[in-house]
């Protein structure tokens, strides 16, 4: 047993013999305390020159840079469900709020990406093992070895989700992305991605993008549920790259001068799905007799397009989703961890069903066309159509979306303000007298540092 | 013609003026600079003879670990992809050095805020008062390195190993959280060559506690006195395991550290009220004294490292009860299921080579104070071994190690082999 009064009489001994002088080595446990003059490894830098909205900071140095952008978006919302427009439900929400840093200092071919969301909720709902925080939605390092090809590692919005996601959210033409996207797209997820591209002669380009990816999204920070996500993407474009990085924004903005088209194809294969999308890993976790782990696999199929030309522009998704249930599940895990075995009366069938119930299956399609005026100011209309399968999670409720936005845009995508109007019709199991769908208005204004 | 003169005679003022600039700042005292250094972030140096630093740089650390599980009857394999580090660090020294300040975010957990703190110097910077949550000094020698330094790059949260890959078996059985949040205080003595870094502080002794649910009961008291019989190491490589800095000389360090954690409501001192409940005669809940003794030795030299380390820790109290009736009372022997109560020896080497290749080797044995199946401790071997490259001046960093853990649980013994992967960007 080791006490105080002998440890304080030491350290008092150990001051008192020595002849104290003041030192001028540092002794710091981080070793960045110490500013010397730039030499072999430093690099003076300066802040880059003129200025227009969107461009964020930018730090230089002779071989590379540092940029950090900030986005902000607020709204107005109000909606109603009842046929007659009253009960009218209002509110302000800020809808994103993103400070981004990308990085390449010291060398071209590596870079360093991170995006932080301030109006995200810093912990999950659930407890435990599970809560993470989705503050971070970007943390990635990525290695350009060629203009041709690029991997990278770490937390990122996925590549094989509907073509929506392949544009920030500050750039899309509409408040929000549709109903199909918040049906089948886990968005954000840790893994290994690489994405090519190749020229096949004349005008035509093929874009290749595959990934393996915990299948969890942000939920796998600390902890990863079942086996991988293994997803691949290949797009198509017949007439060569979109003027202005088009590809990654919905308007016209850029106006293009002949037409320009993606199409593209998807499909995810996760094994080991544990819960309803991708977005929420580890909230549904089944087990055999001896209680090990056993998972549903869970597949996504899908086909998309973007068109541009000369303001105008269109978008289209068709998505489908399919899961295999294994034969042995004989019961579930608890978030506390704890295992609750089904009843033995419960068949197979029965237990397919329950598993089918938490997870989203079925196929969506979604039409959207847009088009801007000369004098910047735009307009367009969405249609989307939700179809679950009977033993699907409930993500259906609303199946039928008509969206219409008017949009004025002040400098591009970096700052612009949008009106909607929507209506998402109930499915007809959930029609009442009183209520057949929501109605909703909504004003959104973007800016980007 | 015209056009091409007018632009090379812009591309030349531009130049000059370019060079004039640097040579300005290297030859004059100027006012302010902006300085990019590698591996170390953006230094912002405000005011004449850089009055006022402020340093900011950002790290991530992407991973996957695969794992194989030996029980003697069933053989498991996992794997796991992790943000192993996603940080962003302000250091701030200012008034002519007489005050620093040090934030570190951490988002790889659900708080966003690892360490904060103010440190005042004085008796012209020979003593340092620090004020805040950082890592403490009570613990073993590598545990006060910030984790991105570790020789085997491994998922953490918040700063803590999850299943001790980062910095082996000493810490993942008797340190857990690296920080504290406290009073530090630090001094610097020398006489010539001979360096002795004796501190002090006063701490919660619950790990690191911004947001802790429970008030703390009782706090916890600690020293640690440092000998550096050959002179400073460079920068931090006193405390990392790597000489990524290659000692032109031998350096040599010897440490030793004590603390006395009243009423430790976690298992190792280093979380707040986890513990199972302990009660007093009265049928109060209370907790025993958690201390702990560490002793560690560093050599480096030319790229090559050895270190040892090793911990002891005890409990101490009386009146202390496992019921609430006050009928059972808590030993020695029966706290060894509360609390970590054991020792541990660390020993590991490394070298690194000139172009910045890393060999790792460490080797922990975990010996618990009473060998009974309900321990806290049991007794463990690990092994690690391990390969890092590093690049940009340490700005990024390879990795790869392998550990191999033999867990004599009485329970159920097992043998577990761990193997990481990552890759650490710091700019």
């Amino acid at each position: 047993m080791y006490t105080l009064k002998k440890i304080i009489p030491a350290l008092i001994f150990a001051l008192g013999f020595v002849n104290v002088q003041a030192q001028i080595e540092e002794y710091d446990m981080d070793s960045t305390l110490g500013l010397k003059t730039p030499k072999n490894n430093a690099q003076f830098l300066k802040l880059k020159k003129g200025y227009v909205l969107g461009d964020g900071v930018t730090i230089q140095s002779a071989v590379g840079r540092l940029n950090f952008t900030q986005s902000l978006q607020t709204s107005l919302n109000v909606n109603s469900l009842n046929k007659n427009l009253s009960n009218v439900n209002a509110s302000f929400d800020i809808n994103r709020a993103r400070l981004t840093m990308v990085g390449n200092v010291f060398d071209n071919k590596i870079s360093f990406i991170s995006r932080l969301n301030f109006s995200s909720n810093f912990q999950s709902v659930t407890t435990g093992a599970r809560s993470f925080n989705t503050t971070l939605q970007e943390a990635y390092i990525e290695y350009r070895p060629s203009r041709k090809h690029i991997f990278n590692f770490g937390l990122r919005a996925d590549y094989i989700d509907s073509r929506e996601t392949r544009i920030e959210g500050e750039s899309l033409a509409f408040i929000n992305r549709s109903a199909l996207s918040a049906a089948f797209d886990a968005i954000f997820d840790y893994g290994l991605r690489y994405k090519g591209a190749y020229k096949l002669g004349g005008k035509n380009l093929l874009k290749t993008y595959a990934s393996i990816t915990t299948g969890d999204s942000r939920s796998a920070l600390q902890n990863n549920f079942g086996g991988f996500k293994y997803g691949v993407r290949i797009d198509y474009l017949p007439f060569d790259r979109f003027t202005s990085g088009g590809e990654f924004y919905m308007e016209d903005l850029a106006r293009e001068q002949k037409p320009k088209l993606v199409l593209g194809v998807i499909y995810s294969y996760n094994n080991g799905a544990s819960s309803a999308l991708g977005t929420n890993g580890g909230r549904w976790q089944y087990g055999d007799d001896n209680r090990n782990v056993v998972l549903p696999k869970y597949s996504k199929m899908g086909i998309d397009y973007l068109f541009k030309y000369s303001g105008f522009y269109s978008m289209g998704s068709y998505f489908a989703t399919n899961a295999s249930i294994p034969n042995n599940i004989k019961g579930e895990f608890r978030l506390n961890g704890t295992f609750i075995t089904y009843p033995t009366t419960q068949n197979i069938t029965q237990t397919k069903q329950v598993v089918q119930s938490r997870l989203n299956l079925g196929n969506a399609f979604n039409i959207q066309a847009g088009y801007l005026l000369k004098s910047d100011w735009s307009f367009g209309l969405r249609y989307t159509q939700l179809n679950a399968n009977t033993a699907s999670a409930n993500y259906a409720q609303f199946n039928k979306h008509y969206t219409f936005v008017f949009a004025k845009y002040l400098s591009g995508n970096n700052l612009k303000i949008q009106t909607e109007i929507g209506y998402q019709q109930l499915s007809n199991a959930f029609r009442t007298t009183t209520q057949n769908g929501n109605q909703y208005a909504q004003l959104m204004v973007t800016i980007q540092l | 013609m015209k056009k091409i003169l007018i632009a090379f005679a812009t591309v030349i003022c531009i130049c000059n003026t370019a060079y004039a600039q640097l040579e300005d700042i290297q030859n004059k005292e100027v006012d302010s600079t902006l300085i990019y250094k590698n591996g170390e972030g953006v230094f912002i140096n405000i005011g004449k003879g850089g009055a006022n630093k402020f340093n900011v740089f950002t790290t991530i650390q992407s991973g996957i670990q695969f794992n194989t599980v030996d029980s003697g009857s069933n053989t498991s394999s996992t794997n796991r992809m992790s943000l192993n580090l996603a940080r962003i660090n302000l250091n701030f020294t200012g008034l002519k050095d007489k005050v620093q300040m040090g934030i570190i975010t951490d988002f790889t957990s659900t708080t966003p805020i690892l360490e904060g703190w103010v440190g005042f110097n004085f008796w012209a910077k020979r003593a340092k008062l620090i004020i805040g949550q950082r890592q403490t000094h009570t613990n073993n020698r590598l545990a006060m390195a910030d984790e991105r330094f570790a020789a085997f790059m491994s998922q953490t949260i918040a700063g803590n190993a999850t299943d001790g890959n980062v910095y082996g078996g000493l810490m993942q059985n008797f340190v857990g959280a690296t920080r504290e949040g406290g009073l530090f205080l630090e001094t610097n003595l020398s006489i010539k060559n001979l360096k002795i870094y004796p501190s002090l502080s006063i701490t919660t002794g619950e790990g690191q506690n911004f947001f802790d649910p429970t008030p703390n009961v009782g706090l916890k008291y600690g020293g640690r006195l440092d000998i550096l019989p050959l002179g400073n190491f460079i920068k931090n490589n006193a405390f990392i395991a790597h000489d990524i800095y290659r000692e032109a000389k031998p350096k040599l360090a010897f440490g030793v550290a004590a603390s006395f954690n009243a009423k430790a409501s976690s298992p190792i001192g280093s979380d707040n009220a986890t513990l199972v409940p302990i009660y007093n005669r009265a049928g109060l809940l209370t907790y025993a004294n958690y201390t702990k003794i560490v002793a560690d030795a560093m050599f480096k030299y030319k790229g090559f490292s050895l270190i040892g380390e090793y911990v002891n820790s005890a409990v101490t109290g009386k009146d202390l009860y496992t019921n609430i009736a006050g009928t059972k009372k808590l030993t020695t022997d029966t706290a060894s299921a509360y609390y970590n109560i054991g020792s541990a020896l660390n020993i590991q080497t490394a070298y690194v080579s000139k172009n910045g290749l890393a060999f790792d080797c460490r080797i922990t044995t975990v010996t618990p104070e009473f060998a009974n199946a309900t321990s806290k401790v049991q007794s463990q071997t690990w092994y690690g071994f391990g390969i890092n490259k590093y690049l940009k001046n340490n700005a990024i960093k390879v990795g790869l190690n392998v550990n191999y853990i033999n867990d004599k649980k009485i329970a159920l013994p097992t043998n577990k082999l761990s193997t990481n992967f990552a890759i650490q960007i710091t700019m």
